[in-house]
């Protein structure tokens, strides 16, 4: 546990020094490039396979057919974290799962970024009393986390529009091209 | 009808059973057994055809108490058994004897620390490394009760 702790804390360290981890590199780091990239990194983010119990059922929900991710492009649950870009922490987080969430987000390549799902990812949820003995209170704790979507567990559309955040983070916008905003007037589905 | 039979069968096997009322209690049959006799009860049952059902303990005074659960393929008969673990803290395994107890044990003694002398692989299960010793289900002098308070059913 103590080398998980000395990891998050460099963690903090280099995100408070201003460290990117989403910055191309020297020759990608032109104006026009980067919005390119940025667009096609919002357009397809591959999930990993991280549902650690009931937000999971909801993550796989959001990825079925009624409420669908592949809409947003994020539809490519990959169980490598090398193939990942996007880490959806949905579920519990014990001490002793710890230490393989450090190690998956350490092999995950850059730029990442980190979605937690459900109250116990982000504070604990329902274990966050005083005689918690083994739950993680907030996987943020560990790692740095972009969006944080609250409920216990979430409805799948919530989920839909945590990754509608992060594309907007990502990409500056919300919807952004090619996606294409439904007219209000349309009813198939709330989500815009 | 098995569940008569059992009580009959274990009384004259030399333990002390009694039977109990399913709806109220959820099993047919309570024995009550001395920590040495955990083994010979064990292979009793598993000549019988029972299957293991689980291991775990409660914390009573004057003794913490390992239940095991067995039940019955092909009858309804599911025995309730208890023993009161010794001052050592050990008690012998019947993971040679039902291998799905093996686990069962090791969950037992993460949470309770309770000893199973002579199993093959006493390492934590559901704790982490640094918390193998923190027994977090064992109660506080005031919470404990005594067994005959507890409602066996």
């Amino acid at each position: 546990m103590k080398e998980i702790e000395r990891y998050a804390q460099y963690l903090r360290n280099e995100s408070a020094a201003g460290a990117d981890t989403v910055e191309g590199g020297g020759l990608l780091n032109f104006p026009l490039t980067r919005r390119v990239l940025q667009v096609c990194q919002a357009n397809s983010l591959w999930p990993m396979t991280f549902g650690l119990a009931c937000c999971a059922i909801e993550m796989m929900a959001t990825g079925m057919a009624r409420v669908d991710m592949a809409r947003y492009g994020a539809e490519v649950f990959r169980p490598s974290a090398r193939q990942c870009d996007l880490l959806i922490v949905s579920g519990t987080v014990t001490k002793k799962m710890a230490p393989a969430l450090m190690t998956l987000y350490e092999q995950m390549p850059a730029p990442k970024w980190v979605i937690a799902m459900g109250n116990c990812a982000i504070s604990g949820g329902p274990f966050k009393v005083e005689e918690n003995y083994s739950v993680i209170e907030g996987v943020d704790t560990l790692i740095p986390v972009d969006i944080y979507i609250p409920g216990c567990p979430p409805r799948p559309e919530a989920l839909i529009e945590g990754i509608l955040k992060l594309q907007e983070k990502i990409a500056g916008k919300r919807h952004p091209w090619p996606q294409r905003r439904m007219k209000k007037s349309t009813k198939i589905h709330p989500i815009d | 009808m098995k569940a008569r039979d059992a009580v009959l069968k274990l009384t004259a096997a030399g333990f002390i059973a009694e039977s109990s009322d399913p709806h109220g209690t959820g099993f047919h049959v309570r024995v009550i057994l001395e920590a040495d006799q955990v083994r010979a009860f064990a292979a009793w049952l598993l000549d019988e055809g029972f299957f293991i059902d689980f291991v775990t303990a409660v914390d009573a005074s004057p003794a913490c108490q390992v239940i095991y659960q067995f039940a019955h393929y092909d009858a309804p008969c599911r025995i309730n058994a208890r023993a009161s673990l010794p001052e050592s803290g050990t008690i012998d395994t019947i993971s040679d004897i039902y291998q799905g107890a093996d686990w069962h044990e090791r969950e037992t003694r993460d949470f309770f620390g309770v000893v199973f002398s002579g199993h093959p692989n006493l390492v934590p299960l559901i704790l982490c490394d640094e918390d193998k010793d923190l027994k977090p289900l064992l109660k506080s002098e005031a919470n404990r009760k005594t067994t005959d308070k507890l409602g066996w059913g």
